[in-house]
């Protein structure tokens, strides 16, 4: 199930914004993608390196620097 | 209310707010209209339901609050463009305005949801289903182009026993403090949530079958 896979690896639920997110890794899932994309994919972006300077945002379109502001104030 | 929204949200939102005050005349409109058709069309069953078969009509207009937040979740990431402003709009929501019709057993419900299926003919199905896929409630949207051809409309048939359950289970779950927020969507409440369905479900399978014998 994809709901364990983002559990097991410390994803929480936003219920305000349809996202899972991870501070410690500064990544965040929209629901959509989740639903959309296989577990396979889903666990490779999970494990996906990144320098962890910014936030770094998993959709089935990219969001525009504008939504990510928004995502990332709401983040913190 | 709404939570805080972050800065760059802002505009939209006040933006919107605006048009929803704007849109309300028409939205009422289309509540009294559709309410009033669905009464009408309903008014034949009404007149010869049993003791013990109930019809209620129930209407509403979707609260400001609760339009912003609907239109906000259709949006991936649940967020405005902040350099988009201008691409949202509440009428592309399909339920502004909304009327149900809760109904008592379910042969009485079938015989209403082909009464007004038969009258709103080119109104698009979007039926409610359980977790397995079968329909739990027949629900319509469209539009009164007699009285607005801005506002869509929603009308919902379904069983009274699951309406009832719904009205208490959303104020519980959809509109959560945010304490509860949290737990609410959790496995084990869906899964006793699918329980009541199902027993609320059988229930009045099997009252259907006591009254027919």
């Amino acid at each position: 199930m994809k709901k364990d896979i983002l559990r097991e690896a410390n994803y929480r639920y936003n219920f305000d914004r349809d996202i899972y997110f991870n501070r410690k890794a500064k990544k965040a899932f929209s629901l959509e993608f989740v639903d959309d994309k296989s577990e396979e994919v889903l666990r490779q972006s999970i494990q996906e390196p990144t320098d962890g300077s910014a936030w770094k945002f998993y959709f089935n379109s990219d969001p525009s620097e504008g939504v990510k502001r928004v995502l990332e104030q709401v983040l913190g | 209310m709404m939570p805080e929204r972050p800065v760059d949200e802002r505009p939209i939102v006040n933006q919107l707010r605006e048009e929803y005050f704007d849109l309300l005349p028409d939205i009422r409109r289309v509540v009294f209209q559709l309410e009033a058709e669905i009464r009408y069309h309903t008014l034949s069953t009404l007149h010869k339901l049993k003791h013990y078969e109930q019809l209620v009509v129930k209407s509403r207009v979707k609260e400001c609050e609760s339009a912003l937040k609907s239109l906000r979740r259709r949006q991936e990431g649940g967020t405005f463009d902040p350099e988009r402003p201008g691409i949202y709009s509440l009428t592309s929501l399909p339920d502004l305005a909304g009327v149900r019709v809760l109904v008592f057993p379910r042969g009485v419900l079938n015989e209403v949801e082909g009464e007004l299926h038969t009258r709103f003919t080119d109104w698009t199905p979007d039926p409610v289903r359980d977790e397995r896929g079968a329909v739990l409630a027949h629900k319509y949207f469209g539009k009164c182009f007699d009285v607005s051809s801005k506002i869509h409309a929603e009308y919902q048939v379904v069983p009274m026993l699951i309406g009832l359950y719904w009205d208490v289970e959303h104020s519980a779950i959809y509109k959560p403090t945010p304490t509860v927020k949290g737990k609410a969507n959790s496995e084990p409440m869906k899964d006793l949530n699918a329980k009541v369905v199902r027993a609320l479900l059988d229930f009045e399978a099997e009252f259907e079958r006591f009254v027919q014998d």
